[in-house]
């Protein structure tokens, strides 16, 4: 294809192991991302989509790990990638690399600020890691951060605390503090959820806004399909830790292949009903994180399920026309 | 119909284990949680062994603790030594005994261990009479050793008191003072906090303001007037009660909040206003929804209060405010260590030290293990 | 004339924010100021807005739970006797409580996690004293296989279950008085988009069956749209519009609605049309803007937004609070008007 892809997961699996047993968190994921590109990773809650960010983050903590395959890193176009699994969560590379050309915004903007330093404070420490700019160059930068994420008042509110802000305001500084060193890759953790449709659109936009401007890829994690209908390039479908689908946007809503991202928009309230006038619903409920299923992960709770294979060996995900990746035996 | 079809499928297979996971209750997942927390175990053992001897100190001592023994004055500790005893088929516990000399060059007395003798210890021997529970006469002790000779697992003090014997003995007063106290500021401060947190309003403000203006009075000049007001007539009995009186009083405070506090966030809790709205009245909402949940919480405090007890009494006796001899509390005890050069020459007379500490530590590790168990949801 | 089955007259609930050193109020929070609505037997009115618009405090205004500042809520369980819940003192609410029942947001906060199914199913039935322990069992295993659990839960601590399950079992305990009056605050926010639709089945075929009355609270204006007969959209504790579903859908009438609607994303990226975004943020209730409180951020604001408060306006059945539609107002300006039709 045309450019390199600045990340790239190639078969990654995180597991957590407990007293109780083997979380297995996430289980297999591949995916690319290219410059300019949106990718959406949607799926429903505990399938692993923070996790498998987490671990390109190098966030992943003990008693968890990443336990096989690699996450492929370039941090400039021509230089070599780096194997971002393969470092040690307090190795020097990748603390260079997080929060620089690696950034995240994470899931709860009421946590992820620190309300004892000033938000000045907290932009500040991140240029100073990752540039070698001299402070008053760090203080214009700040706030001129601040202004671009739509803060008015920038250089007043750079010595506030984050509680003096809402949690739209937070989520902005958030993105002030993510884009601050221009990131090659911006993996945003359910960025807008939590927040009010009109703030989320600000946000949205927002991203949208300075995408285009840093030339960054997105990585946008969501568990919302409304949400990257509006904003995706791609999506990755998520279940029990693996990707279960993967194709263009347009392509997936119109024409969705694998029966578990079928049955999902579906079930999403507006789409159309039943015959009996009740909503779609997927059947079941997602087996608990400990509970393992054999065969095809989605195959207690999928109408298409063929019996004698479903059950008892794993599908292949792979590409199946050319547009779009699935993970189903329906399709082999 | 419908809601059959929707039917959600119960997290699958019903073995056993889960089952019982399922249908645990509270307490036995708080169990497990605290079962999980080796440290704070162990710190339970640790405590159950401390009091189990403390409280029986007279069967678990081997002296009179202040029984003056003239010939074994400052005499440093008999170490407890197993092996074959002459006469004896199967090895036991044996001390040397001690003999006293005068140094050559100083002509200081001091003593040495006789270690070509072996003096055995005997179990559940017949001693100085003492009553069981207060209530059954009996001679039996733990152990001894025969008549004429001698055994000081921890030295002897200045007048020739056994060590060992007064520790425990220091153990028991100590140990209860604390727990005694905070059983006290529990009932004051779990009383006036609920009646502070359940009412709120008027009553709340101020409870809230007297608590505050107690706990900005410096607790040192308090006790000491209060120490100073004892007559000196009174029994040690007395003064001892009016010890654990003076603790509790200042030590309500921080209990209150805590109850109030605990007690104001459960209220709103959905589930409480759940309870409300489905017609409870206000006794069961105390009673079955708030206090249960409540409890946990209130165990892990008072067991954190505990030790601030402790080393309340300890320090005060120290400083000589609060209990004095004849009564042996651990406090007393380094209060008479302190006196001389003890730390060089009787560095003995130091391990009541070493027991606060483990008391201390040891409720402290208990009570972080109860405070974690005492939420098994969060992780 | 048959009188609504619940009926909230300008209702309105202010908590104190400062207080002085005697506990007298100086500065308040309007949480909820001048809110009307009627709601009929078999009805569902859900109740939209943003963060902090004072949708919760509504609903535990209606249940009593607290105590509104003025106003009236008119309850009428029966068809017949109507009772001012507003007013009364909790011992002669309690017979009422039976008839009103909530469902909370979180479901893992408004289950006591000390008490089984069975105690928290038979909780409300305990307290009113219906049936012995035996026929007490016996409803609580219908009503929870009603709720589409297992009669074998019954013995289970809530830890046992998903927030989905847990929703199921509050809904069973909601429904054990055969209440009239349901109030559900934001039922389905916390639960997952596949879970969601089958617990809004599952409050569908009961409402249906037992002809229950919903007043449905929600910030996802799709939900509402799926489940509610009537609409009413809250903005900083006054209740800018209300009107039937179509109505409100189909022809927003005020600015807030609209922008409300536009900004909502949906799920087609074949037709990705430029959002309108409404900016700025909800106003802090304790510091309400003069006037029209949406006037900051309203797009069609006119100056004497900033000073006027608009008074709730009825138009073709339905009640709007905005100057555009403010009778003799709305003839200065037919550009606004005319787009309002639209
Ligand atoms: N610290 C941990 N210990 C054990 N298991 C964990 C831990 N963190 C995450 N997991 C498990 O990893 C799985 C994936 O979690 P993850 O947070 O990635 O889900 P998610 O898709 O981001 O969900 P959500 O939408 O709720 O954020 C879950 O099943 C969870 O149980
Ligand atoms: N007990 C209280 N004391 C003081 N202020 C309160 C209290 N309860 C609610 N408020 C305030 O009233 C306002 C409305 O709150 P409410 O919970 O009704 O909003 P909501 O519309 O339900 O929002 P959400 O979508 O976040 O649940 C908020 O600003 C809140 O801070
Ligand atoms: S592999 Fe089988 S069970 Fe799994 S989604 Fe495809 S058809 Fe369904
Ligand atoms: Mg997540
Ligand atoms: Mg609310």
């Amino acid at each position: 294809m045309q450019k390199d892809p600045i990340l790239e997961f190639d078969n990654v699996a995180v597991e957590y192991q407990l007293d109780e047993g083997v979380v297995r968190a996430v289980n297999g994921v591949s995916y690319k991302v290219f410059p300019d590109e949106t990718l959406a990773i949607v799926g429903e809650s505990g399938c692993g989509k923070s996790q498998s960010s987490y671990a390109a983050m190098g966030l992943i903590q003990p008693p968890g790990r990443i336990t096989r395959g690699h996450i492929w890193f370039r941090e400039a176009d021509g230089k070599p990638r780096i194997d971002l699994a393969g470092l040690d969560r307090n190795s020097k590379e990748i603390r260079s690399i997080r929060g620089g050309k690696l950034a995240m915004i994470f899931q709860e903007p009421m946590t992820a600020l620190s309300p004892v330093h000033r938000i000045g404070r907290q932009l500040d420490e991140v240029l100073k890691l990752h540039t070698d700019m001299g402070k008053p160059q760090r203080i214009d930068r700040g706030c001129e951060m601040l202004r671009r994420v739509g803060i008015p008042d920038a250089r007043k509110r750079y010595d506030q605390f984050s509680f003096e802000f809402s949690g739209g305001m937070r989520q902005r500084i958030m993105i002030a503090i993510a884009l601050a060193c221009n990131p090659r890759v911006l993996i945003a953790d359910e960025p807008t959820t939590g927040l009010d449709v009109t703030i989320q659109s600000q946000i949205l936009e927002l991203m949208k806004t300075l995408q285009a401007e840093h030339h960054m890829a997105v990585v946008l994690i969501t568990h919302d399909l409304a949400v990257v209908a509006e904003t995706a390039d791609r999506v990755a479908v998520m279940y029990l830790g693996r990707i279960v689908e993967m194709a263009d946007v347009k392509t997936l809503f119109a024409a969705p292949k694998h029966p578990y991202t079928i049955a999902l928009m579906k079930s999403v309230i507006g789409s159309p009903l039943a015959a009996d006038g009740r909503l779609q619903t997927i059947r079941g409920s997602v087996p608990g994180p400990l509970e393992r299923v054999p065969g095809c992960d989605f195959h207690p709770r999928c109408d298409a399920c063929i019996p004698g294979l479903c059950d008892k060996q794993e599908p292949v995900f792979k590409d199946i026309d050319g547009k779009t990746q699935v993970s189903c035996h329906l399709f082999c | 119909m419908n809601a059959a079809k929707t039917t959600a499928v119960a997290p699958v297979s019903a073995d056993e284990a889960k089952l019982a996971y399922y249908e645990a209750s509270q307490w036995s997942l708080m169990r497990r949680r605290f079962c999980k927390h080796k440290v704070a175990v162990w710190a339970i053992y640790i405590l159950v062994a401390l009091y189990v001897v403390c409280m029986n100190c007279d069967f678990f001592s081997a002296y009179d603790p202040n029984e003056f023994h003239e010939r074994w004055v400052d005499m440093p500790p008999q170490i407890l030594h197993f092996g074959k005893v002459e006469g004896y088929r199967w090895p036991r516990f044996y001390v040397h005994p001690s003999i006293r000399v005068r140094h050559p060059v100083t002509l200081d007395e001091c003593y040495y261990a006789d270690t070509s003798r072996r003096v055995p210890l005997e179990f559940f021997v017949q001693g100085r009479p003492w009553r069981f529970l207060g209530l059954i006469d009996t001679q039996l002790h733990f152990f001894g050793v025969p008549d004429g000779e001698s055994c000081f697992l921890l030295g002897t003090g200045r007048l020739g008191q056994d060590m060992f014997s007064r520790l425990l003995y220091g153990g028991r007063i100590s140990l209860l003072v604390g727990f005694t106290a905070v059983f006290l500021s529990f009932f004051l401060g779990i009383s006036l906090g609920g009646i502070s947190g359940f009412f709120g309003g008027k009553v709340d403000i101020v409870i809230q303001r007297v608590a505050e203006v107690l706990m900005t009075i410096p607790h040192i000049p308090i006790w000491l007037t209060m120490a100073a007001a004892i007559p000196k007539g009174w029994t040690s009995l007395q003064t001892y009660f009016v010890m654990t009186l003076i603790l509790a009083c200042m030590g309500w405070t921080g209990l209150c909040r805590t109850v109030r506090g605990k007690l104001l966030s459960l209220r709103e809790e959905d589930y409480a206003r759940a309870a409300v709205l489905a017609g409870a009245s206000q006794k069961r909402v105390i009673f079955v929804h708030l206090i249960p949940n409540f409890l946990s919480h209130i165990i892990a405090t008072l067991t954190l209060a505990i030790p601030g007890m402790i080393l309340s009494e300890t320090s005060l006796s120290y400083l000589g405010l609060g209990l004095r001899p004849p009564i042996v509390s651990w406090g007393v005890l380094l209060k008479e260590a302190h006196n001389g050069q003890a730390v060089l020459n009787q560095p003995w007379l130091l391990v009541p030290a070493l027991a606060v500490i483990l008391t201390v530590l040891a409720f402290n590790f208990a009570g972080e293990g109860l405070r974690d168990a005492a939420d098994p949801y969060s992780t | 004339m048959k009188p609504p089955l619940l009926s909230v007259k300008n209702l309105r609930v202010w908590f104190p924010k400062d207080v002085s050193f005697f506990g007298k109020p100086l500065t308040w929070v309007k949480a909820v100021d001048d809110v009307c609505f009627d709601l009929h037997e078999g009805e569902t009115l859900g109740l939209v807005g943003e963060s902090g618009s004072g949708k919760s405090t509504t609903g535990l205004a209606i249940l009593r739970s607290h105590r509104p500042r003025d106003g009236s809520v008119l309850f009428c369980p029966d068809g017949q006797r109507v009772h001012d819940l507003s007013k009364m003192e909790h011992r002669e609410l309690q017979p009422l409580r039976r008839h009103m029942q909530m469902i909370f947001q979180d479901p893992f906060a408004s289950l006591n996690p000390r008490m089984t199914v069975l105690q928290l199913v038979s909780e409300p039935l305990k307290v009113n004293h219906v049936g012995n322990a035996e026929q007490r069992k016996q409803r609580v295993r219908e009503l929870i296989v009603e709720a589409g659990l297992k009669a074998e839960f019954l013995n289970r601590y809530p830890h046992a279950f998903s927030g989905g399950q847990r929703q199921r079992i509050v809904i069973a305990r909601a429904l054990a008085l055969q209440p009239k009056l349901i109030v559900c605050d934001e039922p389905v926010s916390a639960l997952d988009v596949s879970v969601q639709a089958q617990i809004l089945n599952l409050m569908m075929s009961l409402k249906e069956k037992y002809g229950l009355s919903y007043v449905f609270v929600a910030h996802d204006l799709e939900v509402v749209r799926h489940i509610a007969d009537r609409v009413a959209v809250m903005y900083a504790g006054r209740l800018v519009e209300d009107g039937t579903k179509a109505q409100v859908f189909g022809n927003p009438l005020h600015p807030y609605t609209r922008a409300l609607l536009a900004s909502s994303p949906k799920p087609n990226p074949s037709h990705r049309a430029k959002r309108g975004i409404l900016h700025g943020e909800v106003p802090d209730p304790s510091n309400l803007p003069s006037g029209c409180v949406f006037h900051p951020r309203c797009p069609e604001a006119r100056p004497e937004c900033s000073h006027i408060v608009p008074a709730q306006t009825r138009i073709d059945g339905r009640n709007v609070r905005c100057l555009l539609y403010e009778s003799g107002r709305t003839l200065t300006d037919p550009a606004g008007a005319d787009k309002a039709a639209s």
